[in-house]
């Protein structure tokens, strides 16, 4: 029997809320970095706002749907209004956690603005709750839910040395797509300067939070026979913190490449800048482990 | 049909799952909420500066005057710049500084600093853009 079918209903709905808030980060991550989001947030309407919701939840029930019809699933339509309905608050959350580890949720932008951007923020993130199910699916109770209803085994190799090269380079590849869109980008210093050493220690709790969630809890793949690869550099922890240790070398790599850091700047500047770029990186790096 | 020959349920199937719709009916609700209200309550007209002073420090011979600037009008604003104006014996001494964005109920703290003690020196918004 497996561990899966012993679980209690709250661990159930718990590992699918994971689920969840790790397809909102890795799809909303780039979404995140993006302060044109931000500024039609601070002057969007409450009318705007709503419509945002709207069509958000239209968005949300047809990827249900769709992510249901690929795992040839028969769900009443009431079904498929409920996880809309938990997809989109899900989607919220995992936004408002972005902005505030960016510093773009303080009170003082005063209330118009807090919903505005949570509002601009929640439709990618939303959406990223919505592709995960649609398009990389859950493995539940033995079966998969929603995905292409491929074998979601890892397909990496059962040597120790060639699984961690093979890990750490799909990390390095995964953290420099990312890294290299944002990198040049105005949004990095912006951020940094607005962050404090506790926030910048926060970013760095919520990069190997969100990395682990991602590879190892959110069920994209099979998170059991992966946890199962005991040892080295497959013990998940050691592993989540290796990968994020090699994000934040590519993140430093690609801002010395687009001159944001150079040698003789302050090595506070330099922290900053890499913690911050360090967060969509890890994301990155965690999608390039998924892949392997 | 799913794969084990049966059709899901409709409601939730668990308590679990009565817990999470609730927390998301939750907040979704309350989200729909705060929107409604900042729909009633939204103010109207053009953008307004609210000015207040803190408390003015002396640092390295320079007078540093910290001020708090809201936008209590109806629109979001950008490239508020703000300036400061002391009468100091004949001679006029003026401190500017810009914020980059000021959203509807939005407050910003900002700081002007003088060479004289700016207790009486005359504070306000010259110009702004709208985004």
């Amino acid at each position: 029997m497996s561990k899966n079918t012993q679980q209690s209903p709250f661990r159930t709905e718990l590992r699918h809320l994971i689920h969840e808030l790790a397809g909102a980060f890795l799809f909303g991550m780039p979404f995140l970095y993006t302060m044109e989001i931000w500024w039609r947030g601070n002057t969007a309407g409450p009318p705007r706002m709503l419509c945002a919701l709207a069509l958000t939840f239209i968005a949300l029930v047809v990827l249900e749907r769709a992510a249901m019809g690929r795992s040839n699933r028969s769900v009443p339509w009431l079904r498929t209004l409920i996880e809309a309905t938990q997809a989109l608050a899900t989607g919220l959350v995992a936004a408002a956690v972005g902005l505030f580890l960016i510093g773009f949720l303080q009170v003082d932008a005063g209330l118009n603005a807090i919903v505005g951007r949570l509002c601009m923020e929640g439709l990618p993130f939303s959406l990223g709750v919505g592709l995960a199910d649609f398009l990389l699916g859950e493995k539940e109770e033995g079966h998969e839910k929603g995905g292409d209803g491929r074998s979601a085994e890892p397909r990496e190799s059962h040597d120790m040395r060639e699984r961690i090269i093979v890990r750490s380079g799909a990390t390095a590849l995964g953290a420099t797509v990312i890294a290299l869109t944002l990198a040049p980008t105005y949004e990095i210093p912006l951020i940094a300067i607005g962050l404090g050493y506790p926030q910048l220690l926060g970013m760095v709790g919520a990069s190997l939070v969100i990395s682990y969630m991602i590879v190892f809890a959110s069920n994209f793949v099979a998170t059991e026979a992966r946890q199962e690869h005991r040892g080295g550099f497959n013990a998940p922890l050691v592993e989540t913190t290796i990968a994020y240790m090699i994000s934040l070398v590519m993140a430093g790599g690609m801002l010395w490449l687009y001159q944001l850091i150079d040698l003789n700047d302050s090595p506070d500047l330099w922290v900053s800048y890499i913690v911050v770029l360090g967060l969509p990186a890890s994301v990155g790096g965690a999608a390039g482990r998924l892949a392997v | 049909m799913n794969k084990t020959g049966k059709t899901e349920a409709a409601a939730p199937r668990s308590s679990a799952e009565w817990v999470s719709l609730a927390v998301s009916l939750i907040i979704l609700l309350g989200f729909v909420a705060a929107i409604l209200w900042l729909w009633i309550h939204q103010p109207t007209g053009p953008p307004q500066f609210k000015i207040e002073r803190g408390v003015v420090r002396n640092e390295t011979e320079l007078f540093h005057l910290p001020l708090t600037v809201t936008n209590v009008g109806g629109s979001a604003v950008g490239q508020v710049r703000v300036e400061g104006k002391l009468n100091n014996q004949g001679r006029e001494e003026i401190a500017v500084t810009t914020i980059e964005f000021l959203p509807v109920r939005a407050r910003e703290e900002i700081v002007l600093i003088f060479r004289s003690e700016p207790s009486g020196a005359v504070v306000h918004v010259v110009s702004y853009s709208q985004p």
